[in-house]
């Protein structure tokens, strides 16, 4: 803790502390196939066990955030814990590792696709691999939905939400706005809420 | 320009309201494609390919509807525009840290936004499945009148098949997905007619 006080070290340490959080993100984002939150049990590995970058209670209140926040979770971890290390530019070189491998993987692996000949038995085959891409998205929303249908509240933005998406033309963008509205608009209109608490407990009334 | 401009401000759009992790970003995609120029066949194929490319589905995403809207070019501005939004969210939100944490306004909107992001997957996978299932250019009236006279001609059963199956297999079973979407592949290669 006391070196970082000393700013003649602070130069090359935070060079040396960039590279690293480069390769760090980049080997997470390079071996894991099951998306970003997979990837925070590596990051966290070399950040905290490896490296001693910050204290794990830092660490794990940045997870925490990096899923709760909008946007991508291993990137969010990346600019959390990039800047915390070594400033902007460990932000931008922790989310340049972060992007690089699934951006030049996947440019790859869609040329590849999209210059598959579409036969009539190839047309076939992606038929059966949608329709299971189909039941892998359902079990994600299934996996994710099973603590939130106990409230009436979320069960009705769950079933409003899907309706409108499914039947309409609406962007999820407004859709999303919406819900945002709906649950700030039920928060604050229960004043005797503790803040502390976990939001949402009783909001069934109010659905 | 005009067309880089476009992709890059849908994907930062996308990545502003992006709560829930890559699949619900996946099923925001979905309500876009119309302005994205893909079609719900080349958007089913990418949760395929998701699976055997790593790193987070939401870049892998920006990625391939880039490349398909308008190639490399459409990729990077794809990309760059959904990650743009995680380095200002974050760095405002680090600024503002214990408040933020403590926040009603906060707590309200995630509070609404969670279940929402589940609604918006579970009609991303319906709506896969009602493409890949009924035939093009289905409506509610075609499909019950035809219902009554074959029901065959109205749907594919092999698809709703596999897509049932694979439903149970990786809820109640906990079946590996990559091992699932290649039976799924063998199943349409031999099974539809």
């Amino acid at each position: 803790m006391d070196e970082t006080t000393k700013p003649t070290q602070t130069r090359g340490r935070d060079r040396a502390d960039t590279l690293r959080l480069f390769w760090i993100f980049l080997k997470a984002g390079t071996f894991t196939f099951a998306g970003g939150l997979a990837m925070l049990p590596l990051i966290q590995k070399d950040v905290i066990d490896k490296y001693r970058m910050m204290d794990e209670e830092t660490f794990l209140d940045y997870a925490a955030l990096s899923q709760t926040l909008p946007g991508i979770i291993a990137l969010n971890c990346a600019v959390f814990v990039g800047k915390k290390v070594a400033g902007m530019v460990g932000a931008l070189a922790a989310g340049f590792g972060t992007i690089l491998p699934a951006f030049v993987l996947m440019l790859v692996a869609t040329v590849l696709v999209d210059s598959i000949p579409r036969t009539e038995t190839v047309e076939r085959v992606f038929a059966g691999v949608r329709s299971a891409s189909a039941a892998l998205i359902l079990y994600s929303a299934i996996k994710l939905g099973k603590k939130s249908f106990q409230k009436l509240f979320s069960v009705v933005l769950i079933l409003l939400s899907f309706v409108i998406v499914l039947f309409f033309r609406v962007s999820a963008f407004w859709v999303i706005l919406g819900a945002a509205a709906a649950g700030l608009a039920v928060k604050l209109a229960k004043p005797g809420d503790d803040p502390g608490a976990k939001s949402g407990g009783k909001g069934g009334e109010a659905g | 320009m005009i067309l880089y401009l476009t992709l890059f401000f849908i994907f930062f759009r996308i990545g502003l309201v992006g709560f829930g992790g890559g699949y619900a970003i996946l099923s925001i995609i979905l309500t876009e494609l119309g302005n994205l120029g893909v079609t719900v066949q080349q958007y089913a194929d990418l949760t395929a390919i998701d699976l055997v490319v790593p790193g987070p589905i939401a870049i892998n995403a920006a990625t391939y509807v880039g490349y398909l809207n308008s190639g490399f070019l459409g990729s990077l501005f794809a990309t760059l525009g959904i990650s743009l939004p995680c380095y200002l969210i974050v760095l405002t939100v680090m600024f503002f840290l214990e408040k933020f944490k403590r926040s009603k306004v906060v707590q309200g909107i995630f509070a609404g936004v969670r279940p929402a992001a589940i609604g918006l997957i579970a009609a991303a996978s319906l709506a896969i499945a009602r493409d890949v299932i009924l035939p093009e250019g289905t409506t509610i009236q075609t499909f019950f009148t035809g219902l009554f006279r074959s029901p065959l001609s109205v749907l594919s059963p092999v698809c709703l098949l596999i897509f049932v199956l694979s439903t149970v297999a990786l809820t109640k079973f906990k079946a590996n997905p990559i091992a699932v979407t290649v039976l799924a592949g063998v199943a349409g290669g031999l099974l539809i007619r």
